[in-house]
């Protein structure tokens, strides 16, 4: 399978001005713990990032800010900077792969961390009638215990606790080491 | 009056502030923009159920609602919306999530109120999750867990006491080193016990002479075990210099880690005087890696063309003094593993004549454990 040609372009500075209606703050965060989780790995801006599903094609990950000690000391945490980090690729993909225009953040524990809508989808009351519902994870390094397609399969079981609400599941697992992102949908 | 939109948006802004608080390690404003996140949940819930009430809306606000109760630790009002909930006409599967939080909910007012006191040479454990009912609980959950712990609390004070590491262990109760008493107690929506190590028995363990060695030795284990739970294993090699003790704690730690399903947390809890120090431990067992490796053993192992490969088979065969075992594969055919130092006794030896799935690095001829469970 080639997929050597990177036909898009994930640009984290977009995360700055805030996107899918995510409030600006939120997403810079995102932007600046996923540079932190690239950097770890030895990535800098311009880098090539799998994105791995049903055609899977390389993109590429651009940034126009330096990850000095400054910032990865503020980003010290690197478990919860991961998921972070991944929270960032998968949004982004969200918006520009799949065509998402807001994102819902979910309390923890609900099966899922977003939920997104399409222009037009549910009503002002019923305000989860229609849209699908996004399961995010990251990973900073694969080891062979712990591997994008065993992530994947866990939060898709994870998907299960919510599924009484008959909406439609993404799960988007991002590993930063190669770096590779599988971004799966589940009917 | 603000829209069940307007309400559910304010709980999620106030939810990413506490997400922001945590960063900025502030628990005490984490904790309060939680709180009022609940409140502006309960809010949109409540007046959902007053404007429509359809589904999936409202079954996904109320765990919304409930979720940030139990992290707010607003246990009542979890207790509250579990019991509303379950008048409502639910699908079976919610109703018995519902039931779950009940019993879990029981366990967190347990632990938040607990009026008992442990010596300083006790370690409470208690796990819970789906496989966990009130004090009832599969053996091998809670029996593997405990023999971890216990051999965990061994290799510390060898440690503590500079004794360089040594893979045999004296691991029955009648030897003097080993010796440690098991207390049951019933505590809501969980399963615990107390492990008592030393003191009160009759004879005197050299590893445990007074309670001011053994609650070092608890209080070391317990801050290694929140440094993994936490993914700092920089800090873990500082605190655990020794390689053998680091890899053999890496490697018990990870084998007693919780399945993240059948039990979600595995809660560790010690005294000193009036205050309580409380792990819950949740870094669940496929994140665990026994051998850590360094970006240099990477570019190393590519350049040695080192290969992962995956052996099952009988574990046949064992030689403590060469580091060495031997599995046999379905075919008969016998293949010599080396085991790293600190593993063959705590982590290769329980599994002797079982059949195993083994992990190992292939160099040339030579294989290296990195990894054993059972079939």
């Amino acid at each position: 399978m080639n997929h050597s040609k990177r036909s898009m372009i994930i640009d984290l500075q977009k995360l700055e001005e805030g996107i899918l209606q995510l409030s600006k703050g939120y997403t810079s965060f995102l932007m600046e713990a996923c540079a932190v989780c690239l950097d770890h790995q030895n990535h800098k801006s311009g880098a090539s990032i799998l994105v791995d599903g049903n055609d899977p094609f390389e993109a590429e990950l651009k940034w126009a800010f330096e990850v000095d000690d400054e910032l990865k000391n503020s980003y010290g945490d690197m478990q919860e900077s991961t998921e972070y980090g991944a929270t960032a690729i998968a949004l982004m993909l969200a918006e520009e792969k799949h065509g998402f225009s807001s994102a819902e953040r979910m309390s923890k524990g609900l099966g899922f961390d977003y939920f997104l809508k399409k222009d037009g989808d549910g009503d002002e009351t019923n305000i989860f009638d229609a849209g699908v519902r996004l399961e995010i994870s990251g990973i900073l390094e694969e080891t062979d215990n712990n591997t994008v397609e065993r992530r994947v399969k866990s939060k898709i079981d994870q998907l299960i606790i919510s599924d009484d609400s008959n909406l439609e599941g993404h799960v988007c697992v991002t590993e930063f080491g190669r770096p590779r992102t599988k971004y799966i949908e589940q009917q | 009056m603000e829209t069940v939109k307007e309400l559910h948006d304010r709980a999620m802004e106030f939810n990413e502030k506490a997400i922001f608080s945590l960063k900025d390690k502030d628990k005490t404003a984490s904790d309060e923009f939680l709180e009022k996140a609940f409140e502006m949940e309960k809010r949109a819930f409540s007046q959902f159920l007053k404007e429509s009430g359809k589904e999936p809306t409202r079954s996904i606000l109320l765990k919304s609602a409930l979720n940030l109760a139990m992290q707010a630790k607003l246990y009542d009002e979890a207790e509250k919306l579990c019991g509303l909930g379950l008048t409502l006409n639910l699908s079976p599967k919610f109703k018995s999530s519902l039931k779950q939080s009940l019993q879990d909910i029981s366990f967190r007012q347990y632990l938040a109120i607990r009026s008992f006191q442990l010596d300083p040479n006790e370690l409470q454990i208690s796990l819970s999750g789906s496989g966990v009912g009130n004090g009832i609980i599969h053996y091998h959950e809670v029996f593997d867990r405990i023999e971890k712990v216990r051999r965990l609390v061994f290799r510390t004070a060898h440690r503590i006491k500079k004794l360089p590491y040594r893979e045999k262990l004296h691991t029955s109760n009648k030897s003097d080193e080993f010796a440690c008493s098991l207390i049951a107690q019933p505590v809501p929506g969980s399963f615990s016990v107390t492990l008592r190590f030393g003191a009160d028995l009759s004879h005197k363990n050299p590893l445990f002479p007074d309670f001011d060695t053994t609650s070092r030795v608890i209080d070391d284990l317990l801050q290694n075990i929140e440094l993994i739970n936490s993914d700092q294993i920089k800090a873990l090699e500082s605190s655990i210099p020794d390689e053998a003790y680091r890899v053999n704690f890496l490697a018990l730690a990870g084998k007693m880690a919780p399945d993240g399903e059948s039990v979600k947390s595995m809660n560790l809890v010690s005294s000193r005087g009036d205050a309580s120090r409380f792990i819950e431990f949740t870094k669940p067992q496929a994140q665990f890696r026994i051998l850590p490796g360094t970006d240099e053993d990477s570019d190393k192992k590519k350049e040695m063309s080192e290969e992962m490969i995956t052996l099952i088979g009988s574990l046949s065969y064992a030689d403590a003094d060469k580091d060495t075992i031997k599995v046999t594969d379905e075919d008969r055919k016998k293949h010599s593993v080396t085991v790293p130092k600190g593993l063959l006794t705590d982590i290769v030896k329980p599994y002797f004549k079982d059949t195993v799935e083994i992990q190992a690095i292939k160099k040339g001829k030579k294989l290296t454990l990195q990894d054993i469970n059972p079939v």
